[in-house]
């Protein structure tokens, strides 16, 4: 007994030493930029960009609130808030565009027969072996005015004039469906993989029609794969900063071209910092509800 | 208070009577049903019996509705079922790997059947309950089904198709996934359950003891045919042809010719042997078929023996199987009661006659 437990306790020493270097790389690459971010976030900017590390909430202050120019008092001001809300907005109309469309083709990719549904996954990856900025103009060229939605719309007389959805809601939120619906597809398909096909049987023998098959048997156990790829797809897009820059023209901002914004343009390191940690703040707290409400279903695929 | 699921059956005796009429199913282009005609009787244990492969599952599907026959149709009670959609037929099915639902706990899947039917809470409570008694598991109402043996699922299963009180049961080798004990427990359940509830069952197995110790009737069949329906008894003691006698129990074949007046049967070593009068055998090529347990050892030759020499002897407890060579490499299974004795004092290689009793001896045509 006593030399069995001290060989456990020597494998679990080895395995410790062996996961340290994958730890310390996760320390430099992923933690400290994060602690550099909220470092900054409490700072106040230089002129030229940067910081001065001087410690300071104004960042966070503005962030609700904007100076009066003369008499330096705090009034409410709703621009940052509306751009967040916004962005929160667009990203959820994302996510449940990309259920509505990723759940049926999950579900016929997984009723496909065995030898085929490689042949769909791969397909449904392919958009991945180019990078977002060229699917996003991709998309770009697909609703512009003279581009094929319209030109065939027009040619089928359907419309008279062209559809002036670039640089609309639409196109930004048809732009955030589009780049991550795979994020949705594929942890779906994986958990209705996997589903043993009989139950729906049992579920037909039972007096259950078809849409009561679909809400008791098949989306209870397709959920944990519906909550992965919501969450997949949310957090991507409720960060997102090339979509809304190509698509929405400017005109449309989400928070991360806010971001981005400050980083470049205004100059206001700390500002774009607050930003970034509010955004995290905000995932983290859905994420941590999430995991409450379902403890052991969210996030496994 | 509502009136129990038993005294309620036993009023009724709605045990559904299912007719199949001349069903053929193609799957492409190979026929896994061929013209395959049954009654089964209102509150009737009926067992579909045969290899693997034979079809009793595609049978059993198109029952229950989720395969459509190619040619031929199913009545239940006199009306044709064959259109309607499982969830419109008032037939069950207990299956194989039990397909129980895995989200939901033991008392929700057997409510489940009750709930699609629109049936209200209290009732479903009621109903849920009283099957969870019946079936012995009363006290894993509220488990999740995962963390349940595989007896205690089957159990489940059983109850879950037992709930909405279909009219007809059927069972895909329910007991096969569990070990002797239990399936012997099992089967006597079964059979209580049936009686109790006064269902028609449709069972399928290809455990031809199971088959014989519980059922009303059986069909055996084979290669997508029907071969034989009768009772365990029938079925046992006059088998049609060579193929049900050999797959139910253990039997002997012995080729030989019958001669004209159908009562001297010849081995093909020229040994004569009396046989009792064959309605339906023709004179000519035929097989004598005899079970273990019909033959008898003795000494010396007289009359209906064959001669041969004991080959081994296996210790069954309460017999012993002695296997026996004859004349022309004629293999013989005698079963011998232990208790009889003389048996243990068998030894290999010791000369022996086998006789063939003409009363239990049957001639069967190929
Ligand atoms: N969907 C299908 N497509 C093609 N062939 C099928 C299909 N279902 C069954 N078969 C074939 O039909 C035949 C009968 O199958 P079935 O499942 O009814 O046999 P079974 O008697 O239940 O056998 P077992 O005892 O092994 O369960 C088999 O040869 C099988 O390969
Ligand atoms: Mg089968």
């Amino acid at each position: 007994m006593a030399a069995h437990s001290d060989i456990v306790r020597q494998d679990l020493k080895t395995q410790r030493r062996l996961t340290l270097p994958s730890v310390a790389v996760i320390f430099l690459f992923g933690l400290v930029p994060l602690l550099i971010v909220m470092a900054y976030s409490f700072m106040k900017p230089a002129v030229y960009g940067g910081v001065e590390p001087e410690l300071s909430l104004e960042a966070y202050v503005s962030f609700l609130f904007q100076r009066d120019l003369f008499d330096d008092t705090l009034v409410f001001s709703a621009d940052y808030l509306l751009i967040f809300l916004r962005t929160a907005l667009f990203a959820m109309v994302a996510t449940l565009t990309c259920l509505l469309i990723g759940f049926p083709t999950a579900y016929y990719m997984a009723t496909r027969p065995e030898s085929q549904r490689n042949r769909w996954v791969l397909l449904i990856t392919i958009p991945f072996w180019s990078n977002l900025l060229v699917r996003t103009i991709a998309i770009l060229f697909i609703i512009r005015d003279d581009g094929p939605i319209n030109a065939g719309l027009m040619a089928l007389g359907i419309i008279d004039a062209p559809l002036p959805i670039l640089f609309s809601n639409t196109a930004i939120v048809a732009g955030l469906f589009y780049s991550f619906l795979p994020f949705m597809i594929l942890p779906i398909y994986s958990s209705i993989e996997r589903f043993d096909f009989q139950l729906v049987e049992a579920g037909y023998d039972l007096y259950a029609r078809r849409w009561q098959v679909l809400r008791h048997i098949i989306l209870p156990i397709a959920k944990p794969g519906i909550i992965t790829g919501s969450v997949l797809v949310f957090i991507p897009a409720f960060g997102a900063y090339v979509t809304p820059l190509i698509l929405g023209g400017g005109n449309h901002m989400m928070i991360g071209d806010l971001i981005a914004l400050q980083f470049r343009a205004a100059r206001n390191w700390p500002l774009g910092a607050a930003f970034s940690m509010i955004l995290m703040a905000f995932v983290l707290i859905l994420l941590i509800l999430q995991i409450r409400k379902n403890p052991r279903e969210a996030l496994h695929g | 208070m509502r009136q129990s699921v038993r005294q309620e059956a036993a009023q009724t005796g709605r045990g559904g009577a299912l007719s199949v009429e001349a069903v053929t199913k193609w799957f492409g282009t190979y026929r896994a049903l061929d013209a395959v005609s049954l009654e089964i009787r209102s509150n009737e244990f009926f067992t579909l019996l045969g290899p693997s492969g034979c079809g009793k599952t595609t049978l059993l599907r198109m029952i229950a509705g989720f395969e459509s026959s190619s040619e031929g149709r199913i009545l239940l009670d006199g009306n044709p079922i064959s259109s309607l959609p499982p969830y419109e037929r008032p037939i069950n099915t207990v299956f194989q790997s039990y397909a129980l639902f895995p989200h939901m706990t033991v008392a929700a899947n057997v409510g489940f059947g009750l709930k699609m039917q629109g049936r209200a809470e209290a009732e479903i409570a009621d109903t849920v309950r009283e099957m969870l008694r019946l079936v012995q598991l009363d006290h894993l109402a509220e488990r999740k089904v995962a963390q349940l043996s595989g007896g205690q699922q089957q159990r489940v299963a059983l109850a879950r198709a037992l709930a909405p009180r279909p009219k007809v049961l059927l069972l895909d080798e329910p007991l096969s996934a569990l070990d002797l004990k239990l399936r012997q427990a099992m089967q006597i359940e079964l059979k209580r359950l049936q009686r109790e509830l006064g269902i028609s069952f449709v069972f399928v197995t290809h455990d031809q003891e199971e088959a014989l110790t519980m059922s009303d009737r059986i069909a055996v069949m084979s290669e997508g045919r029907l071969l034989q329906v009768g009772s365990p008894e029938d079925i046992y003691e006059r088998p049609v042809n060579r193929f049900v006698a050999d797959f139910i129990g253990e039997t002997n074949f012995i080729e030989g010719t019958l001669d004209k007046t159908g009562s001297v049967f010849t081995t093909r070593t020229g040994a004569k042997l009396r046989v009792g009068k064959q309605g339906d055998a023709d004179a000519g090529e035929a097989t004598l078929a005899i079970r273990p347990e019909q033959l008898h050892l003795v000494k010396s030759a007289k009359q209906n023996t064959l001669p041969g020499a004991i080959e081994s002897v296996v210790y069954f407890g309460t017999d012993s199987h002695v296997y026996v060579r004859c004349d022309g490499g004629l293999n013989l299974v005698v079963r011998e009661q232990n208790s009889r004795g003389g048996v243990s004092a068998l030894r290999e290689g010791q000369p022996i006659h086998v006789e063939v009793p003409a009363d239990t001896s049957r001639i069967l045509k190929g």
